[in-house]
């Protein structure tokens, strides 16, 4: 028996480290959790979230909003550039200003549209493992897993790809992040994330400037003709173009960490692969499931309203706990099996309803490739530590390093 | 008549929204929150195509009813 003390902390390292058993334990205990000490309610419960996530009439995403709300005076002054861009940011508005903004990047972000990127992401893939040499070790964080994403969305914006400008973005990145997922070890995150912003504003006004001016073919010059048109105002131009960034890699960067992870802990599962490269897609669904890299979102209510038996009052929120969702046990027989052939596989690890991740078919292509060429030309990698640690977020499931070691070379490729 | 049979994937889809959006003749939300055919003739098909490829999930299958192929999706 668990106390409220043991449910009430979603910050130990044993949960961090270990997510999926504190949830399987909360589901059980409560799966309409109301968590004294986060102020909220914590669901666990596959088919409560999915109601929830469905209803954008019932429940509010507008967190920055909310985080004023939370504020003292004077906090807004200190923190202008979270409500100067991070409000702007469609992921955190309703209708009708979400879908208006959605409607704007779907068209160039849908499974068709991004195939025409297909053989520059196969580019990528290969270079970045064309670098890996056998029995050196490679942290896959710092080393491998986001020159992937990253590499490819600031190719798709049209943002230069140089080794500076890449390490620098990479670093603005991660202050956003501090924030973004909510590292409750860090009492500075507000500041440190308006650090983030600020430099990396700096960085993209020139660019985006630029494209006013001289139109390119790029997802930038997309978002200064929507400001044209009048569809965007200019602070949601830039807002959007750092949105796409960072939520271009972030993300996807823990789904091939994660994803290496879960096949090196299940090397039968990998062989499949290897065996079946045609499985590529369901593999990359399972692993989305498996170690979801966005363990939670948040939403508010708007009005009271009973959500899994509890009455929730105007303005509350909710922890939708993605991660807790994709292993609950009514939906997925043997949620804590990687079965790279399972079918179906509903999860909800790009969420569902109106917020579903609009890079949701980016990511998969991006993991696709990334997972195809490396079972086709790379061994499964050793892991070179006993214990894997994970950053302490409520939102990330993100690894602080993971040290790993290939004791063949790839094998060469045509191209 | 409409050239496709249209079939929405319940395991696919998550309520995105965006074939409504783009075709609110032919698609609707039902109770769970899900795309369902109102009238699969009620838009021309180059808008129906189009409305099942916003689909961000692929969860909108088009069948040609003269071959009984698969239109959409090509994966």
């Amino acid at each position: 028996m668990h106390t409220t003390e043991y449910f009430n902390d979603m910050m130990t390292r044993d949960v961090m480290n270990d997510p999926h058993a504190y949830y399987h334990k909360l589901r059980a205990h409560d799966p309409v959790y109301w968590n004294e000490k986060w102020g909220g309610w914590v669901l666990t419960s596959y088919n409560d979230i999915v109601k929830v996530l469905r209803d954008p009439a019932g429940w509010s995403s507008q967190r920055i909003k909310y985080l004023g709300e939370e504020m003292r005076p004077g906090d807004e002054i200190k923190y202008k550039p979270i409500f100067d861009v991070l409000a702007n940011w469609f992921i955190f508005k309703d209708q009708p200003d979400h879908t208006r903004i959605r409607r704007l990047l779907n068209p160039v972000l849908t499974p068709v549209a991004l195939e025409k990127y297909r053989p520059r992401i196969q580019e990528i893939v290969h270079s970045v493992i064309d670098r890996i040499e056998a029995g050196k070790q490679y942290d896959m964080v710092k080393e491998f897993s986001y020159l992937i994403p990253l590499t490819v969305i600031l190719n798709m914006l049209g943002i230069p790809e140089a080794d500076k400008d890449r390490d620098d973005i990479k670093y603005w990145s991660e202050q956003i992040g501090v924030l973004f997922f909510i590292r409750a070890d860090e009492p500075r995150r507000r500041e440190i994330a308006c650090e983030g912003i600020n430099s990396f504003v700096a960085y993209l006004s020139p660019l985006v400037e630029e494209r006013r001016q001289n139109p390119k073919d790029d997802l930038i010059s997309l978002l200064t003709q929507a400001e044209k048109d009048g569809v965007l105002s200019r602070d949601e131009v830039i807002a959007t173009v750092v949105l796409l960034v960072f939520g271009g890699h972030e993300t996807t960067t823990n789904l091939i960490n994660n994803g290496s992870l879960a096949f090196i802990q299940n090397p039968d599962q990998w062989e499949l692969l290897k065996q079946n490269p045609a499985l590529v897609d369901s593999a990359v669904e399972e692993l989305l499931r498996y170690d979801t890299s966005v363990k939670a979102t948040v939403r508010w209510a708007r009005y009271d309203q009973e959500v899994g038996g509890k009455l929730v009052k105007k303005d509350q929120r909710l922890l939708l706990a993605l991660t807790a969702a994709n292993r609950d046990p009514e939906i997925f027989p043997n949620p804590d099996k990687l079965d790279i052939t399972r079918n179906p596989n509903p999860h909800v690890a790009f969420a569902h309803g109106i917020h579903v991740c609009v890079g949701g078919p980016l990511a998969r292509l991006e993991a696709g490739e990334t997972f195809r060429i490396m079972a086709e030309r790379m061994e499964l990698p050793k892991l070179m530590a006993n214990v894997l640690e994970y950053q302490p977020a409520i939102v990330s499931r993100a690894l602080n390093e993971f040290p790993v070691s290939w004791t063949t070379c790839p094998i060469a490729h045509n191209g | 008549m409409s050239k496709y049979e249209i079939k929405i994937d319940k395991f696919k889809c998550v309520g995105s929204t965006l074939c409504v959006m783009d075709a609110p003749e032919v698609f609707a939300l039902n109770g769970e929150m899900q795309s369902h055919v109102i009238d699969a003739n009620a838009a021309d098909d180059e808008a129906i195509l189009h409305a099942a490829q916003s689909c961000p999930m692929n969860a909108i299958i088009l069948i040609d009813r003269e071959t009984g192929q698969k239109a959409w999706p090509a994966r």
